[in-house]
């Protein structure tokens, strides 16, 4: 636990770049000179190291390879230091770490805007527009509470900005969104319907919203399968008002009759009601593809989701009878027991 | 890191689960130390959000917020109940002050953050849109950990969009160049991975269309 002294020639090097760097300098008398290839492309760069500086700090600590080449112009004393003797140093000196890490910040600065420049990012999207977008992405994802988040500190941040007046909108949606699960204004606007503005995210829902719809022309039976799986896709990745309306869609072009995406678009409207907080238009739904299919290989589930509905309304008993029913319907599988578990959820005995 | 009772009573903030600690593109003026509990870093990309990390006790993070005034370049949530002392700008040297230990955190932080920048840039001094595509791939590869010299195969979680961005090239470009070594069977394209046959290969290549500029 002692750094030692240790003397250069001048012309001598102390470390190459790309040497593994494992420890920390400070020039007590001489000079040394830093090289190194500028990271934004201009060059070699220069650098003299005064007497009482220190000098490979950062690969030591990172633990990454000497970005410079140390040359000794005049003959030199350094003070050598393992990591370990440094960090103990720091912990000592507060002076010095504040002094470092103004410097390293300044770097990171100088660096993080070059990259920017190069990226072309620098400015792109103003941070008012950045955090509304953030907004829009979440109201559409329907994570109501962070899409209130965003948008109250826009209104503070922003009081006057571009987006205020539309923001005080989306709050009052994404309240009613956090409340009822289904985000609508006061004046009963919907999240869709509203103005795009410019490219931002709400501009691409619009854009998904119209593109199954266009797809309906002309294909009705022969893409039912297809888009069945469109809807299905959409259910899966949550966008379930978009996969609604695609679900709809395909019972109004399919005819009806036995064809088994029928059956399957039954069930999965049901389901996507569940998920859009709408229980009393999901019982009704499955209700009805129970009576229309009445061997459907879906009946457990759909069942199943009628208990949940019947739960989310506040109806436990109902919901215990549906999940009975279920929990009794051989052949006893994992949705049986999942039934028997909703149940014991419930608070009931079974 | 110890930390004096004071420091909690006055510095002390607490999180429930799902809540955000800030979003991205809010103004920052604070940053943070986490005592208890874990923080999910996430970004949202393209109309999607994604994790980009899991921050855990003793972590610290919107330190970059001291250090000028630029907005969150990503949002902060709670995973699970988090406790976490706030700290604001003004006081961040009376903190550092008072705790060495963060100060030292803090300037390993920089340091390694400066070289993963400073490794950044150098994909744009490549002249070439195939040169900067193999040196995203190098550069993924030493990040996580592999060795640019050792003779071995690497597999890579990214996607075309990804490493495009990361070489601040056309996504069709990139496409085009990716394409073209999968063929050649250096690399091999998958669903969200790409496989690296020899890193060693990729390095001699980027190194060689280095020299040649």
């Amino acid at each position: 636990m002692s750094p030692v002294s240790r003397v250069y020639k001048a012309g001598s090097i102390i470390y190459f770049e790309g040497d593994k760097a494992e420890t920390v300098f400070v020039l007590q008398t001489g000079i040394v000179l830093l090289t190194y290839l500028s990271a934004e492309g201009a060059g070699e760069v220069r650098e003299n190291i005064k007497s009482g500086e220190f000098f490979g700090v950062k690969s030591a600590l990172g633990r990454f390879p000497r970005e410079e080449t140390a040359t000794v112009l005049a003959d030199a004393t350094t003070m050598v230091m393992t990591v370990a003797e440094f960090e103990q140093l720091v912990l000592q000196n507060h002076k010095l770490v504040m002094k470092m890490l103004k410097v390293f910040s300044n770097q990171l600065r100088r660096i993080g805007k070059s990259i920017q420049t190069r990226m072309g990012t620098a400015d792109s999207e103003p941070p008012g527009t950045g955090l509304f977008n953030i907004g829009e992405n979440y109201l559409k994802n329907k994570k109501f509470n962070q899409a209130l988040y965003a948008y109250q500190k826009y209104l503070q941040y922003y009081p006057d900005g571009e987006y205020a007046t539309i923001c005080l909108q989306r709050v009052e949606m994404a309240q009613s969104g956090a409340a009822t699960g289904y985000a609508v204004a006061s004046d009963g606007s919907s999240f869709v319907s509203q103005p795009a503005p410019k490219a931002g995210p709400a501009a691409v829902q619009a854009d998904a919203a119209a593109e199954p719809a266009a797809a309906l022309d002309g294909d009705s039976g022969i893409g039912i399968a297809k888009r069945y799986f469109d809807a299905f896709s959409l259910y899966s990745s949550e966008k379930y008002e978009e996969a609604y309306k695609l679900y709809r869609s395909i019972l109004d072009t399919a005819g009806g009759g036995d064809d088994e995406y029928v059956e399957k678009t039954y069930f999965d409207i049901g389901r996507c009601l569940f998920n859009m907080n709408k229980p009393q238009d999901a019982i009704t739904q499955l209700t009805a593809m129970i009576k229309s299919f009445p061997n459907s290989q879906n009946l457990k589930p759909a069942l199943f989701h009628i208990g949940k509905c019947h739960a989310m309304l506040g109806d436990n008993e109902k919901a215990k009878g549906f999940y009975n029913k279920v929990r009794m319907m051989p052949p006893n599988e994992s949705i049986n027991k999942r039934a028997q578990k909703a149940i014991e959820e419930l608070g009931g005995g079974v | 890191m110890a930390l004096n009772e004071g420091m909690t009573s006055k510095f002390g903030v607490t999180y429930q689960p799902g809540q955000i600690i800030f979003l991205e593109y809010e103004p920052g003026d604070s940053f943070y130390l986490i005592q208890s509990g874990r923080v999910k870093i996430t970004k949202v990309v393209k109309d999607k959000e994604k994790l980009l990390d899991i921050l855990e006790p003793g972590d610290v993070f919107g330190e970059m917020a001291i250090l000028e005034d630029a907005p969150r370049s990503a949002s902060a949530v709670a995973a699970e109940e988090v406790k976490a002392l706030l700290f604001r700008k003004e006081n961040f040297e009376i903190i550092l002050k008072s705790n060495p230990a963060m100060a030292l955190k803090l300037l390993k932080i920089f340091a390694k953050r400066i070289y993963e920048q400073k490794r950044r840039l150098m994909i744009f001094t490549l002249e070439e849109d195939d040169a900067k595509v193999l040196d995203v791939l190098l550069m993924l590869a030493e990040q996580k950990g592999h060795n640019p010299n050792s003779i071995e195969s690497v597999e890579l979680v990214t996607n075309e969009e990804q490493i495009a961005s990361w070489a601040a090239i056309k996504v069709d470009n990139c496409r085009k160049v990716l394409t073209h070594y999968d063929k050649l069977g250096r690399i091999q394209l998958g669903q969200n991975k790409i496989s690296i046959r020899n890193i060693n290969e990729i390095h001699r290549m980027v190194s060689t269309k280095r020299k040649q500029q």
